[in-house]
Parts: structure tokens; C-alpha cells; sequence
């Protein structure tokens, strides 16, 4: 079945949501890279229940994100790095939703209002400004007296 | 594909319950792990923010290429490591003297604290 283009030009969103069990383990997990857990032992590290340890976990392992041996779970030492990049990442978006004032970027629909560019094209003036931080204030306070 | 320095991205909610937000990539190419995850800072229309001393106005055909949905303000004090797939597209692009005056705000905040 084809993929929607949307799909194709859209990275995948993180298919893990913050504070979930899911999320708990999987940062548990991250953290202790150096070690493969049982669901039971992920239950007792962490807020998750012993009941749904072993539910969430499965979850965990069919979305791809941690691998499976002999009962335990642990992280792939090559994707340890991009997981915690995307666990930190989650954690900044939170940040970021969390500080941001009711304006008129909160009503839904503003993006499809607005252009929406290539990234590739790398259009820019070229015009970089070489200027060290004390000069700009320096300007700016002149520019101010002015 | 890399969000270049100065891109206008939007950043969907993690939570997948309000409309993404919008925000400035300030990091650039000489930044570790640039590509992967970019430094952005919050950009809002709320006039409550914009009247903050270090706040950047940036009006809505500012920008070099494409534009904003109304006249915003850059947040200097909100900085957020966002990974690159959390980023959900790009809508403008701002220009160098644009930068520049993020960049003065940046130093004020600093310099002046």
C-alpha cells in the first residue's frame, strides 16, 4: 500500500507520549543502557505497576524501540544515543508548550495559513555578520542615544 | 535535510493536543549534533511577553522568505534542544539583520544581567 505523501515528507512523530508507562520505561531503560531488565525489575525501578509491566514492555518491543532476550529488556547499544536524543527532545517540546502564552499561534490551523518551504533550499543572503556580543550592545546602546 | 540557522519551524505538541508552536532555529552548522537536534527559541504573538525589555519583535513580512502569521516576538529567555524529527516544518526564513537583532537581545540579556 502506498504511503501518504504527508507521510513521506513528514518525519515519523516520537510514537512514545510523556508520562505514560511506556515513556518510564523506556527512559529507565536509556539510563541503565548497560543493563537488560525484567518487566518485574523495570516495575520495581520505577512508577509502573507490576501488573502492567509486562503489557507496556511488550508495547515497547513491538514499536521497535528496545529489543527482547531470554525475558529481559534492554536498549540496542547503537540506537542508545538517538533514543535519549528523542526522550530529551520530548522532554524540550513539553518545556516548550508548557511556557507558551495563549496567543494567536494557539488556535488550530494557523501553520496551513502560512507558506510552508523546502528546507533543502538554502536560499539565504549569504550576508553573515561577523560581530562579536559586547560591539552589538555597544551599537544598540548608541543607536538608543541616538 | 537540515533546518537551517534562522528557519521558522513549527514544533508539534507531544502530547498531540494543541496546535504546534513556532520557534526560531538559532543554532547553526558549528554547533555539536547540528542536523540531529537544533537549538530554537519560542516565538509568540502575546503582546504580554512582547513588551518584555529582551523580547524581539519580529513583524509578520519580515522575514526574507515566506512570513508569520502576525506580528510575533522572538523569546530570548525560552531556548529549547528540539531533535530533528520533532520538527514539523518550516514556514520562513529570517535574515541576517533580523538575526542581528536577535542576536543584540541575546547579549543584552546577558551582558547587562
Amino acid at each position: 500500500m502506498p504511503y501518504h505523501v504527508d507521510e513521506l515528507r513528514r518525519d515519523e512523530p516520537f510514537p512514545v507520549s510523556p508520562e505514560t508507562n511506556e515513556h518510564a520505561a523506556l527512559r529507565f531503560l536509556v539510563a541503565n543502557h548497560d543493563y537488560g531488565f525484567l518487566p518485574s525489575e523495570i516495575a520495581a525501578e520505577t512508577e509502573i505497576s507490576k501488573s502492567s509491566a509486562s503489557k507496556t514492555m511488550s508495547r515497547l518491543h513491538e514499536k521497535g524501540l528496545v529489543s527482547r532476550s531470554q525475558g529481559a529488556y534492554y536498549v540496542d547499544p547503537e540506537r542508545v544515543e538517538s533514543l535519549k536524543r528523542r526522550l530529551e527532545s520530548l522532554d524540550a517540546a513539553v518545556d516548550l508548550f508548557d511556557d507558551a502564552p495563549d496567543d494567536a499561534y494557539a488556535d488550530a490551523g494557523w501553520e496551513d495559513e502560512l507558506p510552508e518551504l523546502d528546507p533543502s533550499d538554502q536560499s539565504a543572503s549569504g550576508d553573515t555578520t561577523d560581530i562579536d556580543a559586547e560591539t552589538l550592545v555597544s551599537n544598540r546602546v548608541a543607536d538608543d542615544k541616538a | 535535510m537540515t533546518y537551517s540557522h534562522g528557519a521558522v519551524v513549527s514544533v508539534p505538541d507531544p502530547y498531540d493536543r494543541r496546535p504546534s508552536r513556532p520557534a526560531v532555529v538559532i543554532s547553526d552548522e558549528q554547533c555539536p549534533d547540528y542536523g540531529r537536534r537544533y537549538t530554537v527559541a519560542a516565538l509568540t504573538s502575546s503582546d504580554r511577553y512582547g513588551d518584555h525589555p529582551y523580547a524581539v519583535t519580529i513583524d509578520a513580512d519580515d522575514p526574507e522568505t515566506g512570513e508569520l502569521l502576525t506580528q510575533s516576538y522572538l523569546e530570548p529567555w525560552a531556548t529549547h534542544r528540539i531533535a530533528h524529527e520533532d520538527i514539523r516544518a518550516m514556514h520562513a526564513r529570517l535574515a541576517a539583520a533580523t538575526m542581528k537583532r536577535i542576536a543584540t537581545a541575546y547579549a543584552e540579556m546577558i551582558l547587562r544581567g
